[in-house]
């Protein structure tokens, strides 16, 4: 469409937003303000044959009254009637100009007969909370100087804003936890086990502060307790970290790729988050609007996000040998296979299989405190679990008493 | 209308199907009842000034007619639109060979297509059944 949007109303960028009509061209429709977020209701009120033009009447509605006007409370020419100077404008459209062109003016009054009959009025259902546009998320970080992040997904497939409190539970713990341990790498602070650094975490700690349609939208902010400015960078690179690894997961080798130079941390807090979208049987779309920064998207299908879990999952363990001076053998069972040891420097048991060596090696050694060994074992941890480690004994020597 | 012109290639898009059965649209002010619409009165929004369409060679629609397969939409509209109020409005019989039809359904015109008329410059048989108000 050339003169529609037209350029020159005084509201930035607009974009078409719904069609309500139409007849060889739109005829009733309305546009999205996207740097405000505000509508504009469009009438097709006239068309002159001999100069070639078309005349529309547009009217300027905060969302809220438009989602009144959408939804049938309020009806069309009441909008008009209720509008205040410099909401309303004519718009000429000259379609065959040199160049086509708009001439657009203000209207303090709208003649009477150009106004819908007084009862006409829309009656489209209202999604249960206001649409999400990614535009308007970049808008928001703008005008709250915050930086701002969105998680959508879309339930059982069912595009309703609605979704279990448990699932949003584990969602929220989910994301922010994969927030955190990527911060963490961000500032190459990396840690395999017990909580992140406070002073990490902190840069990066998010809180709802809405929801949107279609689907499940959740809208957070990047919290700005305790710091008169966020630590823009920080944030910054988190949310690209986040953003290339949602992207990477839509195709198997890339996201393996990805995944090895993050630690195990960062692997296992992104699993816990296609778990959680897996169990809301959805797919899941990340949109970040770092402040003063290029706002980013990625998403994953229902699909994606499966066989993103199943890569993982069938990701062999990393293996690490683990020598251990002086243990004593504290269980052993020959038909099972399985072995623990005690290791007083540490203060730890080590339980778990025997390795074909090792069954030949132990059928002299003795169960108790009276005799110790120096023993070989073998570390396997999960790629994406790090807290979950499996021991196999590799080898054992009796020491001298 | 330009001998020249003819339709992309692309279009008319996926999902269209043949034209046939009787359809409404808006027609010229002065048309009474009973009047047929007359052959001058058929050009495709491609060919015609005030359309937002004009000379948009590459789009599809700009080679197709706003028609309705109910005449209440038409109804509809000119409750909101000053546009519409200034219209009559005209029945269209479509017989097999006249072209293809695409559904493209709105708010308060759910049963709008487009018709894509073989050949580009065809006039159908149209007759006036709602005076303008």
């Amino acid at each position: 469409m050339r003169l529609i949007p037209p350029s020159e109303l005084p509201y930035g960028e607009l974009a078409m937003d719904e069609v309500y009509f139409e007849h060889d061209g739109p005829r009733f429709f309305a546009l999205r303000a996207e740097r405000t977020g505000m509508r504009l209701l469009a009438l097709c009120v006239d068309e002159d044959e001999e100069a070639g033009t078309v005349t529309y009447i547009y009217l300027a509605l905060s969302l809220e009254r438009f989602q009144r006007v959408r939804g049938g409370s309020l009806k069309v020419r009441q909008a008009f009637e209720l509008s205040n100077r410099g909401d309303i404008w004519q718009v000429i459209a000259d379609y065959h100009a040199e160049p086509p062109a708009n001439r657009v003016s203000p209207l303090d009054a709208v003649p009477s007969k150009w106004l819908p009959d007084a009862d006409a009025r829309l009656d489209l259902p209202t999604p249960t909370a206001p649409l999400f546009f990614r535009t308007e998320l970049a808008r928001q970080a703008r005008e709250s100087h915050r930086s701002l992040l969105a998680i959508e997904l879309d339930p059982n497939g069912t595009n309703v804003t609605e979704l279990r409190l448990r699932l949003l539970s584990r969602l929220g713990n989910s994301l922010q936890d994969t927030l955190d341990a990527v911060a963490q790498e961000e500032q190459g602070e990396r840690t395999t086990s017990g909580s992140v650094q406070s002073a990490i975490s902190s840069e990066v700690q998010v809180s709802v502060y809405g929801i949107r349609a279609a689907s499940f939208v959740l809208l957070l902010a990047v919290d700005g307790e305790g710091r008169l400015f966020e630590r823009s960078e920080v944030v910054e690179g988190t949310f690209r970290r986040l953003i290339g690894l949602t992207m990477s997961a839509a195709a198997p080798e890339t996201l393996l790729s990805v995944l090895r130079d993050y630690s195990p941390r960062v692997r296992g807090k992104f699993k816990q988050l296609l778990e959680a979208a897996t169990d809301a049987r959805s797919g899941i779309a990340i949109h970040t609007a770092p402040l003063g920064a290029e706002a980013q998207s990625a998403s994953l299908d229902r699909s994606q996000v499966s066989l993103a879990l199943r890569t993982i999952s069938e990701i062999s363990p990393d293996r690490s040998e683990l020598p251990l001076a002086r243990v004593a053998l504290t269980a052993l069972n020959t038909h099972r296979h399985t072995f623990e040891v005690w290791d007083a420097v540490q203060g730890r048991y080590y339980t778990g299989a025997l390795s074909k060596e090792a069954r030949e090696l132990v059928n002299d050694s003795r169960v108790g405190s009276s005799s110790f060994y120096s023993v070989m074992i073998e570390v396997l941890t999960d790629f994406a679990s790090p807290s979950i480690e499996k021991y196999r004994l590799l080898s054992i020597l009796e020491l001298e008493p | 209308m330009s001998p020249r012109t003819r339709l992309p290639g692309h279009c008319p898009p996926e999902g269209h199907f043949e034209a046939l059965g009787t359809f409404y649209r808006f027609s010229a002010p002065s048309l009474t009842v009973g009047a047929v619409v007359p052959e001058s009165h058929w050009c495709l929004p491609i060919h015609v000034k005030k359309s937002e369409g004009y000379q948009q060679w590459s789009r599809c629609d700009a080679y197709a007619y706003s028609i309705f397969d109910s005449v209440d939409p038409l109804l509809e509209a000119r409750r909101f639109l000053a546009w519409a109020k200034a219209k009559s409005i005209c029945q269209i019989n479509l017989v097999s060979a006249m072209g293809r039809l695409l559904e493209t359904p709105s708010v308060v015109g759910p049963g709008h297509h487009d018709w894509y008329p073989q050949p580009l410059g065809l006039a159908p048989n149209a007759v006036v059944i709602e005076e303008r108000p």
